[in-house]
C-alpha cells in the first residue's frame, strides 16, 4: 500500500474517534423503517437489560388465586446444521425478540404512554402474545402479559424488574 | 476490464444471489406471520405508515396483499436464480433493490437487524455497477460498486470489534459467556468450556483482535484472503452459538469485493 492511501487510513482513524466520542441519534418514522441504510454494526456491543415478555393464565376474573404462575413467552430452538441454509423459525424467533425490544424502546422514548394500547408494537406483541398461548391450548380464558427488564447477568425479578404489565385480555378475541 | 474485476463481480453476485435465495424460501415459509391473521399482519404493522401521505399508504397496502406479497416472492426467487446464472442485469438488480427495502418496512425496518443491512449494502454496490454499466461507464461503476461494498463490510468488522475493545466486560471475558447464556439455544451447559475464564478472555481477544485487524488485511491480498478464510470460521461461529444463519451468507457475499479492494489499493 502506497502513500497515496492516506485517505484508506484517515477514515478508519474517523470511525475509531466516533467509537471513542460517540454520538448522537436522531429518530423519525422513515428512518426507522429505513434504518437499513444507517447501520451502525454494534453488535452484542454491551452487557445490559435484555426486554423478555412473561406471560401467564387467569381463570377467573376476580380471585388472584386463578393466577398461573409466568411463563416466559420465547422458549429455546434446538440447534441443527441444516439451519445454516433454511432456517425460517429462529429467524422468526430473533424477529419477534425484536418486536419486543421495539416495545422496549417505544416505552423508553414515548410521551405518550396513555395510548399505550393503540402503539403498533404493543399491538403486535400483544398478538404474538395470544397467538403463543393458543398454540400451547391453553384453557384459560383470560390471560395477562408483561414486559420484564432483567439484567443480562440476573435471573428475572417480578418484584423490581416488570416494565409494563396489560390488562386482563381474553384469549377468545382481541 | 481486468480478470481480478469480472472474478469480484461474479464472486458478488453469486454469493449475493444464493443469500438472497435462502432469505426468500424463509420468507415463503412465513408467509402466514404477515397473513391477516398473523403477528405482523398489515392491518397492525400499517399503523407504521401512518405518517406517510394517503397514495403511499395505498401503495404499501396494495403490496402487503397477502396474493400479492406471495407473488412478490416468487418472482424474487427467480431474479436471484437469475442473479446467480447471469449476473446482474439494471432490471433485475433494481427488482432486487426495491423489493428488498419493501419487505423490511413489512418487517418494520429489520427482519433479521444486521444481515438485512448487509444484504441492502451489497444491493447498493451492485446497484451501482449495474446503472454505472447502463450509462456506458463499465469498468470505473464496477469499481466504485465494489469499493462501497468493501467499505462497508470493512467499517463492520473495524467498529464491531471497536466497540468490543472500548467495553471492559468484553476485554475481561465477562461479556462472552452471558451472551451465550442469553442465545436463542439457550445458554452452554454448566460444564461449557466458554465457561472457564482463561477460554472466555482468549476468545473474547481473538473476536476483537481479529475484528480490528482488518485495516490492515487490506496491506495485501494474501493477507486479505487469509482474513476471509478466517471469516468464514467467524461466521460460521455465529451461526452456530446464535443461530444467526443469514449473517453467514450476508457477509460472505461481501468477500469478493474486500479482495477486490485489497488488490486495488495494493
Amino acid at each position: 500500500m502506497s502513500f497515496s492511501s492516506v485517505p484508506f487510513w484517515l477514515y478508519f482513524g474517523f470511525l475509531l474517534t466516533a467509537l471513542l466520542v460517540g454520538s448522537r441519534s436522531i429518530s423519525h418514522p422513515w428512518l426507522f423503517l429505513l434504518r437499513s441504510f444507517f447501520p451502525n454494526w454494534q453488535f452484542y456491543h454491551a452487557l445490559g437489560h435484555t426486554p423478555r415478555i412473561y406471560w401467564r393464565s387467569v381463570s377467573s376474573n376476580a380471585d388472584d388465586s386463578q393466577r398461573s404462575d409466568w411463563h416466559p413467552l420465547l422458549t429455546h430452538h434446538q440447534r441443527q446444521l441444516i439451519h445454516l441454509l433454511h432456517n425460517p423459525f429462529v429467524n422468526l424467533t430473533h424477529a419477534q425478540q425484536t418486536l419486543i425490544d421495539q416495545l422496549a424502546n417505544d416505552l423508553a422514548d414515548r410521551d405518550d404512554t396513555e395510548h399505550l394500547q393503540t402503539w403498533v408494537s404493543y399491538r403486535m406483541v400483544e398478538r404474538l402474545v395470544r397467538e403463543k398461548i393458543i398454540a400451547q391450548d391453553a384453557i384459560s380464558p383470560h390471560f395477562q402479559f408483561c414486559l420484564c427488564l432483567p439484567h443480562i447477568s440476573t435471573p428475572v425479578d417480578f418484584s423490581k424488574d416488570i416494565a409494563l404489565q396489560s390488562p386482563l385480555l381474553s384469549l377468545s378475541h382481541e | 476490464m481486468s480478470d481480478g474485476l469480472t472474478l469480484s463481480i461474479r464472486g458478488c453476485e453469486i454469493l449475493c444471489g444464493i443469500s438472497l435465495l435462502i432469505q426468500t424460501l424463509e420468507f415463503l415459509r412465513l408467509t402466514s406471520v404477515t397473513g391477516q391473521k398473523g403477528v405482523w399482519a398489515f392491518e397492525i404493522q400499517g399503523g407504521d405508515l401512518s405518517h406517510a401521505s394517503p397514495y403511499m399508504q395505498a401503495c404499501f397496502r396494495f403490496m402487503a396483499r397477502e396474493k400479492i406479497y406471495q407473488a412478490h416472492l416468487i418472482l424474487r426467487l427467480f431474479a436471484a436464480l437469475w442473479l446467480i446464472a447471469f449476473g446482474a442485469s439494471l432490471p433485475i438488480i433494481l427488482f432486487l433493490f426495491f423489493g428488498t427495502l419493501l419487505l423490511l418496512t413489512r418487517w418494520r425496518g429489520a427482519f433479521n437487524g444486521g444481515s438485512d443491512f448487509m444484504t441492502i449494502v451489497v444491493l447498493t454496490g451492485l446497484l451501482i455497477g449495474a446503472l454505472g454499466s447502463a450509462m456506458g461507464q463499465h469498468e470505473i461503476a464496477w469499481q466504485a460498486g465494489l469499493i462501497y461494498i468493501a467499505i462497508h463490510s470493512a467499517s463492520s468488522y473495524f467498529l464491531s470489534g471497536g466497540v468490543k475493545l472500548f467495553n471492559a466486560d468484553w476485554r475481561s471475558g465477562k461479556a462472552l459467556p452471558l451472551f451465550m447464556d442469553a442465545g436463542i439455544y439457550g445458554p452452554p451447559t454448566s460444564d461449557s468450556l466458554f465457561r472457564t475464564r482463561a477460554v472466555a478472555i482468549l476468545c473474547s481477544w481473538a473476536f476483537i483482535i481479529w475484528e480490528t485487524a482488518i485495516p490492515i488485511a487490506f496491506l495485501n491480498p494474501v493477507l486479505m484472503l487469509l482474513y476471509c478464510g478466517t471469516g468464514i470460521i467467524f461466521h460460521f461461529l455465529v451461526f452456530w452459538f446464535f443461530g444467526l444463519n443469514r449473517f453467514f451468507f450476508a457477509w460472505l457475499a461481501t468477500y469478493p469485493a474486500l479482495v477486490f479492494a485489497a488488490i486495488h489499493l495494493a
